[in-house]
């Protein structure tokens, strides 16, 4: 039989192919490691995450909620990999740059799909006057290192920044003399405008 | 209708492409006498849900209207939102845009080589096509992490960089080699030439009727090509070549995708060698009020968007349209005369692609109707290719 120019191309190709290392890998019996940069699953780093929102702010999925409870001062910050889609914006949008990373992990099936969370609980800071959210208190604490000398303009910053120094329960426990005290307590923004006009006239 | 006539309804998924439509064909026998065609099983909401994001994560959700083609439409939309203020973006941005866009046409067109190779019973074709495919998402991943869903474009550039130029070189040229190789064992493949040569012709009046866009359009005749016609990017930077066949028929449509993957990876060379370093972002901070329009050829076509901006952080009104809502009416020209093995594999020799498509339009599901699944189309299919062997073999 008559062999026609194209088949022995072909022919060709399936040799190559037959003598070769077969170029599908035993999944999952040899592990995939994927290359660098590659978008794996946003984990939580509780220690670098200051719980400022700026991640659920910017997740064009909406796979980041958070829920405050005012009973035990706390800010819990939840990531849902079922909802993900591994853009990599909470990252880039990340104050500390660490609060929340891409990993290399993509092995993501579970049976529930609300299991598999990371999350990040961080303690937050009522206002003393209306008891409104101001923020987490690592937050603060991160505002207050990053403005530097103009730390001492804020109060509420103040504060954070003395409350890492422990000088805060040693300043407030003390009943100041002083009579614009009141100026030293953390307050949120629409009552410390409040306060200094009253003060003010 | 005639009573000679008997009604097949295929659907409400494609035999191939297995995404929903609905197809009537009209047949006497074998032969289709008349085809209806139904789109709009699939409304997703994508021009509402993208008027309730910011224009830095509507990028984010036109990238996931497909699958396949998922740099085309945030491509267009960056350049429609560009568009309203006369944003410029930096000359490697550019680049690079350029290089992730034609990536992408060679994988959608291997992926289509492939499927088609399937449904005519040449499952080696299929093997090959996303064998070389595969590189071709790891150079994807290598560049933007992700093998789909590159997340590479924003408003004003691109989000990462390209850095391991000489890698990507020597990725390309193995892609090319792997095209050229493909390309040659299926043009001179007899079987192939016999099944596919006068099947489903589109002639270049009824193309110009229809509309058509993208390689149907350039199938029959037709040289429209938007990098061509309006070059953006850093299309007007590169040598290339539009790739227009007279023929019409199915085999022109695969020997076009084929070769398109060749001028692609020529492209992508051509950027590479002359990409300088430089920002990669235009850092945009307000996008303004106004209309834009951002055009894009697609693999499948042009793809245009249209965004409207009230000076707000969000689109008011976001409009896509997509290429496949030009080609898919044209099967009514195409499947009529044609053998019922002959009609799926011409429906999907447009490279219909639904989820682009599938944004409007009302529901109307047929009931009641014996309907001819997608297996029995692809062994219909099949069967018609193993007589073609035998007979030109005997």
């Amino acid at each position: 039989m008559r062999i026609p120019l194209p088949k022995i191309r072909e022919l060709a190709e399936a040799l190559t192919s037959l003598f070769s290392r077969a170029y599908t890998n035993r999944y999952p019996f040899e592990k995939v490691v994927p290359p660098d940069g590659f978008r794996g699953c946003p984990r939580f780093h509780e220690d670098d995450c200051i719980g400022c929102l700026a991640c659920y702010e910017v997740c064009p999925a909406r796979a980041i909620a958070y829920e405050d409870d005012r009973e035990k001062l706390t800010r819990t910050l939840t990531h849902r990999p079922d909802l993900c889609i591994f853009c990599q914006q909470c990252e880039r949008a990340c104050l500390t740059e660490k609060g929340i990373m891409l990993g290399k992990e993509f092995e993501l099936a579970v049976t529930e799909r609300k299991t598999n969370t990371s999350q990040s609980r961080k303690a937050l800071v009522l206002c003393e006057n209306c008891g409104a959210v101001i923020g987490c208190l690592d937050h603060l604490k991160f505002l207050a290192k990053k403005v530097g000398t103009l730390l001492y303009t804020n109060p509420t910053l103040l504060l954070a920044r003395h409350d890492e120094l422990q000088l805060l329960e040693k300043e407030r426990g003390q009943a100041s003399p002083h009579p614009r005290a009141g100026h030293l307590r953390f307050l949120c923004p629409s009552c410390r405008r409040e306060m200094i006009l009253k003060e003010q006239f | 209708m005639d009573k000679k006539e008997t009604l097949i309804p295929i659907g409400p998924y494609h035999p191939l492409l297995e995404e929903p439509e609905f197809f009537k064909f009209y047949v006497e026998g074998e032969k289709v006498v008349d085809a209806e065609v139904r789109i709009g099983y699939n409304h997703r909401g994508i021009e509402k849900l993208s008027e309730a994001k910011t224009f830095d994560q509507a990028t984010f959700t036109v990238e996931r209207i497909c699958g396949i083609c998922s740099t085309s439409h945030p491509f267009a939309y960056v350049r429609a939102v560009e568009d309203i203020s006369g944003i410029a973006v930096p000359e490697r941005a550019e680049y690079i845009r350029t290089i992730i866009g034609d990536l992408e046409r060679i994988h959608s067109h291997l992926l289509w080589v492939g499927l088609a190779g399937h449904f005519l019973g040449y499952n080696t074709v299929f093997m090959w096509a996303w064998k070389y495919r595969e590189p071709v998402l790891d150079i994807f991943e290598a560049i933007s992490g992700n093998r789909n869903h590159y997340g590479m474009f924003k408003v004003g550039g691109v989000r990462r960089d390209i850095n391991d130029i000489a890698g990507l070189l020597k990725a390309i040229d193995d892609v090319e080699s792997f095209c050229n190789m493909l390309l040659k064992a299926v043009i001179d493949d007899p079987v192939i030439k016999a099944r596919l040569k006068n099947v489903g012709v589109l002639k270049k009046e009824d193309a110009i009727a229809m509309g058509v866009v993208g390689p149907v359009a350039r199938a029959s005749g037709l040289a429209i090509d938007v990098r061509k016609d309006h070059p953006y990017a850093a299309y007007d930077r590169v040598k290339f070549e539009t790739i227009v066949m007279e023929g019409g028929d199915i085999f022109n449509k695969t020997a076009i995708r084929l070769l398109e993957c060749v001028e692609s990876a020529k492209i992508i060379r051509q950027c590479l060698k002359q990409m300088r370093p430089g920002p990669i972002d235009a850092a945009v901070r307000e996008v303004g009020a106004g209309e834009g329009i951002g055009q894009h050829e697609a693999p499948r076509g042009e793809v245009i968007h249209y965004v409207k901006a009230n000076g707000s952080n969000y689109p008011e009104r976001h409009k896509i349209r997509a290429p496949s809502f030009m080609n898919v009416p044209s099967f009514k020209r195409t499947v009529i005369g044609e053998s019922l093995a002959d009609a799926a594999l011409i429906t999907a020799a447009v490279d219909p692609c639904y989820c682009c498509t599938e944004r409007m339009a009302a529901v109307e599901p047929e009931t009641g109707r014996v309907i001819l699944t997608g297996q029995e189309l692809v062994r219909l299919s099949q069967e018609k290719t193993e007589q073609m062997k035998v007979k030109l073999r005997g």
